[in-house]
């Protein structure tokens, strides 16, 4: 019934996820990326008692996917690398991130054509350097601000927050005028307004982000902004500033898949919107709970990033 | 027949203090009038929804107390102001107390517990289904799924928020919270538990803008018997109302700038 590891282990999980993702992958992901949906009878999405489409659920991640194509690729829909392999090729660089062991090699980038996040040149290099200060190369004496927010327990931010990770469970509920996600991952949430409410005052600096719903259809069109310049838009160091202005879609596309696509618009940083699309939701079995997931409260970077003994759990 | 008379008064007492707030008419309320009825969800259920505060000083010290420097002064929240700590357990309390500066949990950025975190000084929002009672809190960024769907616990037993299974008795959502780890306080102040705690919440509108929160709180390695504590909870009347960040380990954590960065490119 609860199918999911006992909460100490996700103390461990959260460090571990920083200086190695393939041993808990290995353990929190064992399907591959859910085939597109069938091109047969379309899904019908059900409707709550006052008539949105009715999403609510626990679900987990699809499968796991690199941000972007390590070289240009071909445009969306072309074949991409060959699956099964273990893990893709190591190496220093944004690369490192991508030793995926599950799903793949399919980007989550699907605009522009060449599958690559569209930095501005001083920005993919900030991105490179940030990048080799995720512990994986022994040569590099790690920077603390350069470390992955992530494993330091900072919220993950929006849209990471929903791209695939390691122990992230998500509770989705429904009521008249909202929608809200429960996060497993660090206890975070982002409760939708479907009001038409307007952002706050730009001034105003969140982690996750401010977030405004409506419904076109089936799809629930989230308009974020009131960012912080403090996360990464996706694991491998998507570095963005307080202006970032993204646009999610979440479709359900069966019974148990929900499809997310989102635009990222942040002119100081990219050179062009760009848009990431994968799917992100699959409906765990029915009576599946959330674990609670508390990292700060046994996170162990000092000793195994930086070397420093803490003892930081009160007794 | 007088003596198993006392008897029972005393069994009837614990049961009364645990059951009386049902009865209990509202504060400032006239005798004999009804009590409130709160506007249903969809489902029948007394509404909950939307974001509520506490306007009390009891993340500092539950009890009553003086101001001190950057500490208000309060009446406290603990029914008749008294903690029954078993004798070795008030020395604790005292020990926790002198060294509450380094030692509270959440110097350390951790999640405070079941109750501390309905009366941080800070908002949290309630979104209500007929399957669960979802609880959103400002303060670092902490939630709670509470189970209304006739689960039972779950038998984890390393909880910082506890294991929530909630049902309504009438105007009121009754939350039985278990599962707690022994690591979390009830304040600043150094009020403390085991890993044996039990906490029994109750949420029951009074007024439009008002939800009446008690916490029954049960440890027998701690306590001698249970207690209670009680507040309002105020719903936030701001029109542009909504939760912000207090996110604890923000202020410890050094930064890459980007919106610096940006500037100093140009």
């Amino acid at each position: 019934m609860r199918n999911r590891l006992p909460a100490s282990m996700r103390v461990v999980a959260c460090v571990i996820s920083g200086m190695s993702l393939a041993p808990v992958l290995a353990v929190a992901q064992t399907k591959v990326p859910a085939a597109p949906p069938s091109a047969g009878k379309p899904y019908t999405v059900p409707r709550t008692p006052w008539g949105d489409p009715d999403i609510q659920g626990t679900y987990k991640n699809v499968s796991m996917f690199p941000l972007e194509a390590r070289a240009p690729l071909p445009p969306e829909g072309a074949p991409p690398a060959p699956s099964g392999s273990k893990r893709v090729d190591a190496g220093a660089g944004p690369e490192h991130w991508y030793e995926v062991p599950m799903g793949g090699t399919t980007p989550m980038v699907v605009d522009p054509p060449d599958r690559r996040v569209p930095y501005q040149p001083w920005a993919r290099a900030l991105n490179t350097e940030i990048n080799k200060h995720q512990g994986e190369n022994p040569e590099v004496k790690i920077k603390r601000e350069y470390l992955d927010h992530r494993v330091r327990c900072l919220p993950a931010g929006s849209p990471r927050v929903t791209t695939p990770c390691a122990y992230c469970g998500y509770q989705i509920l429904q009521g008249p005028g909202f929608v809200a996600f429960f996060y497993e991952w660090n206890h975070l949430y982002q409760v939708v307004p479907l009001d038409g409410s307007p952002h706050p005052d730009p001034g105003i600096q969140l982690w996750m982000g401010d977030a405004r719903g409506h419904w076109e259809g089936n799809t629930l069109v989230v308009d974020v902004a009131n960012f912080n310049d403090k996360t990464w838009v996706a694991r491998g160091a998507a570095i963005h500033t307080s202006a970032m202005h993204i646009v999610e879609r979440y479709t359900p596309v069966d019974r148990n898949t929900i499809d997310y696509r989102v635009t990222v618009e942040d002119p100081a940083v990219f050179t062009r919107p760009w848009t990431m699309a994968f799917p992100a939701f699959e409906r765990y079995p029915a009576g599946t709970e959330l674990y609670e997931y508390a990292c700060a409260e046994g996170n162990a970077i000092d000793e195994t990033v930086f070397g420093v003994t803490t003892k930081k759990e009160p007794k | 027949m007088r003596a198993r008379f006392a008897g029972c008064l005393v069994a009837a007492a614990v049961v009364v203090g645990l059951l009386s707030a049902a009865a209990r008419p509202t504060a400032g309320q006239a005798p004999g009038t009804p009590p409130y009825r709160a506007p249903r969800t969809l489902d029948g259920k007394p509404d909950l929804g939307g974001i509520w505060q506490v306007l009390n000083t009891a993340s500092w010290n539950i009890q009553a107390h003086n101001a001190a420097e950057g500490v208000p002064a309060g009446l406290g929240v603990v029914e008749g102001n008294v903690i029954p700590y078993q004798p070795a357990a008030a020395a604790k309390k005292q020990e926790n107390f002198e060294k509450r500066l380094t030692e509270d949990p959440l110097r350390k950025c951790f999640l405070a517990g079941v109750p501390r975190i309905t009366y941080m000084p800070f908002p949290l929002q309630i979104v209500q289904t007929p399957t669960h009672v979802g609880i959103a809190y400002e303060y670092n960024h902490a939630s709670r799924l509470i189970y209304t769907n006739g689960t039972d616990h779950s038998g984890v037993d390393d909880f910082w928020m506890g294991d929530s299974r909630g049902h309504w008795e009438g105007e009121t959502l009754v939350v039985d919270v278990t599962g707690f780890n022994d690591k979390t306080w009830f304040d600043q102040a150094g009020n403390f538990h085991s890993d044996a705690l039990h906490v029994i919440e109750r949420y029951t509108r009074t007024g439009a803008d008002i939800i009446s929160y008690e916490a029954t709180i049960e440890d027998p390695k701690v306590f001698t018997r249970p207690w209670k504590m009680s507040m309002p909870l105020y719903r936030r009347q701001e029109k542009n109302i909504r939760l912000l960040d207090y996110v604890c380990l923000e202020f410890r954590e050094p930064h890459v700038s980007i919106d610096e960065l940006v500037k100093t490119r140009k």
